[in-house]
């Protein structure tokens, strides 16, 4: 059977078969009226031919179950477009070697927590000498001077401290909640930078497990990092904008 | 064609922003209105967004989001991948030079219409050159989309008009979200400065520092600049600096609340506050009403013109107002100024 990329189906045991497996809990007691009701869901779901494989009680008047079935929907994956992040990777090396010979100077990173966020896991492994998963750290970048200002700093005070180190970017970490806690803290740093009249001065940087280069946009930043970045990533966008910048004179 | 349509197009204006109070508060709803009326009336118009907007799901809630159509004819200023991902077939004008993660943000014409996401640049200055761009190539009007509660899109050196988008989702209550609208439409409506004298000395005082004190001295006024690393170090010092002859003191970046708690507590009648525009100030309500009450006067150079407030009476994390209660009550909390739920009125026809 050939594979048609305007129809994909899910994959099983042979192509466009369809097979899936779903799985999910219901608010009631193990039995065959939760069995039959989980592959009525599954039906719903658009499953065919579904069938509980697992079913385990979980107590308290809850059912996990585990089904397979039958997908019947396809997707067009010839008409799937995204809009795709434009910046290269480079290595610890790489970029140190970057900023030498491009910028001919040291760059100056300042990062914090900022607002009522205490959370500095993320703004450790990204500034901290030893860095994160065998990645160095920014402190360790003999070209990147990198300042950590800790946690719980204030919007006014970062940018105030920004501008006294002379920064190249600002690395700001938080921790986005689904109910936008620290989102508006996010856009007030931006807000007051722009006041201020620091917005085109200083790369901004954020920083979150929630957050990726569409939020950061969103948020007005130049750039955003999420939840597994190492520092070489934000290390190359850094010296990559820095030397854009300054090809641009700007 | 809208009440809200009629009133952006009547007033004349090159540029319109919609700033929104927070997230999910109708911002793109309100531009996706104006942008069919716009098509309707053949006018080419320009778009940009100062964020992220048209994209399927949000980034947060992950809920569907509205989505952007640009119609034929129109400009559109969006980044590379954006560009490269439109469903609207779109012919590149010019690369910009302003770069998001997203690359380069692209200058382009809509030959047959569709939707984009637009990606704009990170900031003002950026999005103030695009909408230059934009209208000297051709574009009558471009409309601005905000994003999530930034509002600095709305600064008179950037856009001619102002729509502010509000709703459900900004507070727990119907009170508190009218109270909090309230609150910003008094900040977007402070006056410019009418001394004519002291206008002039303020603009003086800022080509020399980033914050300016006036002193009065007969009928004119002593001119004593200050100069800070930024505008609100300065504004720090300046308030060692104040004495009984203090008139006025002017800020050239951020006025903040540690500020203007400072000038309370140093004068029993403050002096005017200036600042260059109402997106300058970084005050809460209490802070602000108790100046207010102690006699002071907080006055902008340039004035920004809040044209309307759209209203998205639902939140879609939650709860939900009666649409026309809703519309009635934030009408009376801030007339004169125009609001509409666009939604609700298309429905009833009106």
């Amino acid at each position: 059977m050939e594979l048609d990329l305007t129809k994909v189906k899910t994959y099983g045991d042979t192509l466009n078969d369809g097979a899936m497996q779903v799985s999910f809990t219901l608010p009631v007691p193990a039995g065959d009226e939760a069995k039959e009701g989980a592959r009525q869901i599954a039906l719903k779901m658009g499953l065919e031919a579904p069938a509980v494989t697992e079913m385990a009680d979980l107590g308290a008047g809850f059912t996990f179950f585990v089904l397979y079935g039958k997908c019947t929907h396809t997707v067009d994956y010839t008409a799937i477009k995204i809009p795709k992040q434009q910046q290269k990777v480079l290595s610890f090396k790489e970029v140190n070697a970057l900023i030498k010979n491009r910028l001919e100077r040291k760059v100056v990173v300042v990062a914090a927590c900022t607002g009522s966020d205490a959370h500095t896991v993320g703004i450790d492994a990204i500034i901290n000498m030893k860095g994160y998963k065998g990645e160095y750290g920014l402190e360790r970048y003999p070209e990147i001077d990198a300042y950590n200002l800790g946690s719980q700093v204030p919007n006014a005070e970062l940018l105030a401290r920004a501008v006294e180190l002379n920064a190249d970017a600002v690395l700001v970490s938080q921790v986005v909640t689904q109910k936008n806690i620290h989102l508006e803290n996010l856009t007030e740093l931006i807000e007051l930078a722009e006041a201020e009249g620091l917005r085109d001065r200083v790369l901004m940087i954020c920083g979150g497990p929630r957050i990726s280069h569409e939020l950061a946009i969103e948020l007005g930043y130049d750039a955003g990092f999420g939840a597994g970045t190492l520092p070489n990533q934000v290390a190359s966008y850094i010296a990559a904008d820095l030397v854009r910048r300054e090809k641009n004179g700007k | 064609m809208s009440e809200l349509y009629r009133l952006v197009n009547s007033q004349g204006g090159k540029a319109t922003a919609i700033v929104g109070m927070t997230k999910n508060v109708g911002k793109t709803v309100t531009l996706n209105s104006l942008v069919k009326d716009y098509e309707k009336s053949d006018i080419a118009i320009g778009l940009v967004s100062a964020g992220y907007d048209g994209e399927r799901f949000d980034r947060l809630t992950l809920k569907e989001k509205p989505r952007i159509y640009a119609p034929r004819g129109a400009y559109v200023a969006t980044a590379r991948a954006c560009f490269d991902a439109a469903d609207a077939d779109l012919e590149l004008i010019e690369v910009s030079p302003f770069s998001t993660p997203l690359g380069q943000v692209c200058l382009a014409r809509v030959k047959r219409a569709g939707l984009v996401e637009l990606a704009g640049p990170g900031s003002v200055s950026s999005l103030k050159s695009l909408i230059e761009k934009m209208l000297s190539f051709g574009a009558e009007h471009v409309l601005v989309d905000g994003a999530i509660n930034r509002l600095a899109s709305a600064s008179p050196l950037v856009t001619d008009a102002t729509i502010l988008a509000s709703g459900a989702s900004l507070g727990p209550t119907m009170v508190d979200v009218i109270k909090k609208t309230v609150f910003r439409r008094a900040l977007f409506i402070t006056s410019p400065l009418q001394d004519e004298v002291m206008l002039k000395a303020a603009r003086k005082g800022l080509e020399e520092g980033n914050a300016v004190l006036l002193h009065r001295e007969g009928n004119a006024f002593r001119v004593e600049p200050v100069t800070g690393m930024i505008p609100l170090l300065a504004g720090a010092q300046m308030i060692d600096m104040c004495n009984e002859e203090t008139a006025a003191l002017v800020f050239g970046g951020a006025l903040v609340d540690n500020t203007l708690q400072d000038v309370m507590d140093l004068y029993e009648k403050p002096p005017v506050v200036i600042v260059n525009d109402p997106t300058r100030l970084f005050i809460t309500p209490e802070i602000y009403y108790r100046f207010l009450n102690k006699g002071g006067q907080i006055s902008v150079l340039e004035k920004l013109n809040l044209m309307a407030v759209t209203l998205n009476p639902t939140d879609p994390c939650g709860r939900g107002y009666d649409p026309q209660m809703f519309l009635d009550k934030m009408a009376d909390a801030i007339r004169p100024c125009p609001v509409f739920d666009l939604v609700y009125q298309e429905e009833k026809g009106f």
